[in-house]
């Protein structure tokens, strides 16, 4: 027989396991997430200019930090630390909460009518915790048009080398502390150009069975349709 | 600087009424304990007056021991903001205030029911966020002000008062920001109850 002070003491253990569990979730919670250090706060600047220089205003700017996993699309998942628009003359400024460790930071631009851009950098980057993005060119869709570069690789002796496209490049996403280019070999490479130009392209081919290094360069008509150039090596 | 001005005037006026003075010989254990909601005024170029928006108010006072109508207490206040300026703050979506302080008061009877106390005062400050996650900001504050006891019966008191805080907080950032983060300007605006 369970007399009223064993009741009592049963009722007592169940809320006192009942707040525990929500003690110990909450803390959980509380400790998921971007760990940022309140005492630290970075200053992101620039401006955003169209392909003639001139400022554009209220265009929507995103801050994000990289979480460090990937999402179920294969993109690196990024948290959204701050927010804001240009200002009349395409300024921007940003102050943010530092993330704990060398995270990758992004901020991006972009919407319907200018394409969408994204500029990607660590603490590591800023001096004296600023960051000075200078001019950042936003091209608008009807402005720019693809190029796509096909690597036909016809002999395995032989490799392409320091390929570089030089002209109007529109760059969506911008890396400050790129990766290092490992080897291309039957690639695709896509750009994202400005119509009506002459584009230089300049690659060196190696070739492995004589040791030698024959530089090229050449002449891409943009007009207004994309563009597929093939190089055969 | 003109609040300062004002409050040591406050100070010296109160100090000049020495006829009035209840002397104790010995210390006194005398805990008295109020409870206010408060509305701050804020100044200057820094985070708390350029990016927040008070929304709640309040705090706590107790006041120990007394010597010589003298009086040695502390207190807690607390103040919640919302985030107006993004960009200043980041997407933390609100502010929390915390200032813990230890004070002295010199307790002026003016009439049978009113008290004044000129008080002054200093502690530690806390800045926090939303989530525990976004960080905090440490500081100290220094304070002065005043709280005017009129008595409503043989254990309560209205009270009203003012404080000004002036905090500082530790940063680093750009050169630029360091004053807009460093430090916090407050006159607070009190109303509440005390319990003697």
């Amino acid at each position: 027989m369970l007399s009223i002070k064993n009741i009592v003491i049963l009722i007592k253990n169940f809320i006192m396991k009942k707040i525990s569990f929500l003690i110990v979730t909450i803390l959980l919670f509380q400790s998921c997430g971007i760990q940022y250090d309140g005492e630290e706060k970075l200053e992101i600047v620039g401006k955003l200019v169209n392909k003639e220089g001139v400022g554009i205003a209220n265009e929507r700017v995103n801050i994000k930090i990289g979480e460090g996993g990937y999402s179920l699309f294969g993109g690196v998942n990024f948290e959204t630390i701050s927010y804001g628009n240009t200002d009349n003359e395409g300024k921007f400024q940003f102050l943010i909460p530092s993330p704990v460790g060398e995270r990758v930071i992004s901020v991006e631009f972009g919407d319907s009518y200018n394409i969408y851009k994204t500029i990607s950098f660590k603490k590591s980057n800023f001096i004296n915790y600023k960051l000075d993005l200078n001019k950042i060119i936003s091209y608008k869709q009807s402005e720019v048009t693809t190029l796509q570069i096909i690597l036909n690789s016809t002999n395995s002796g032989k490799q392409i080398q320091d390929l570089k496209v030089e002209g109007i490049i529109n760059q969506q996403q911008i890396n400050l502390n790129p990766e290092p280019l490992i080897d291309i070999y039957n690639q695709i490479l896509f750009y994202s150009v400005a119509k009506n130009q002459n584009l230089l392209l300049k690659y060196k081919i190696k070739n492995f069975s004589t040791n030698t290094i024959q530089e090229i360069s050449e002449t891409i008509a943009i007009l207004e349709a994309p563009v597929n150039f093939t190089i055969t090596y | 600087m003109k609040y300062i001005y004002f409050f040591i005037l406050l100070y010296s006026s109160s100090f000049g009424q020495k006829d009035s003075i209840t002397i104790n010989k010995t210390p006194k254990f005398d805990a008295e304990f109020r409870i206010k909601t408060f509305s701050p005024t804020h100044f200057g170029n820094n985070f708390l007056a350029k990016s927040n928006k008070s929304e709640l108010n309040f705090g706590l006072n107790l006041d120990l021991l007394e010597y010589n109508n003298f009086i040695l207490g502390g207190g807690f206040d607390y103040t919640y903001y919302s985030i107006t300026d993004i960009t200043r703050a980041g997407d933390v979506n609100s502010t929390k205030l915390k200032n813990f302080y230890g004070n002295v008061s010199y307790k002026q009877k003016i009439t049978d029911k009113i008290d004044l106390m000129p008080n002054i005062g200093a502690g530690y400050s806390l800045i926090t966020y939303s989530q525990i996650r976004f960080g905090g900001q440490d500081g100290t504050n220094f304070r002065i002000g005043f709280n005017a006891d009129y008595k409503l019966n043989t254990f309560l008191c209205a009270t009203l008062g003012a404080t000004y805080i002036y905090s500082k907080y530790k940063i680093n950032t750009s050169p630029d920001f360091v004053s807009f983060y460093d430090n916090m300007k407050i006159l607070q605006i009190s109303l509440g109850i005390k319990f003697y």
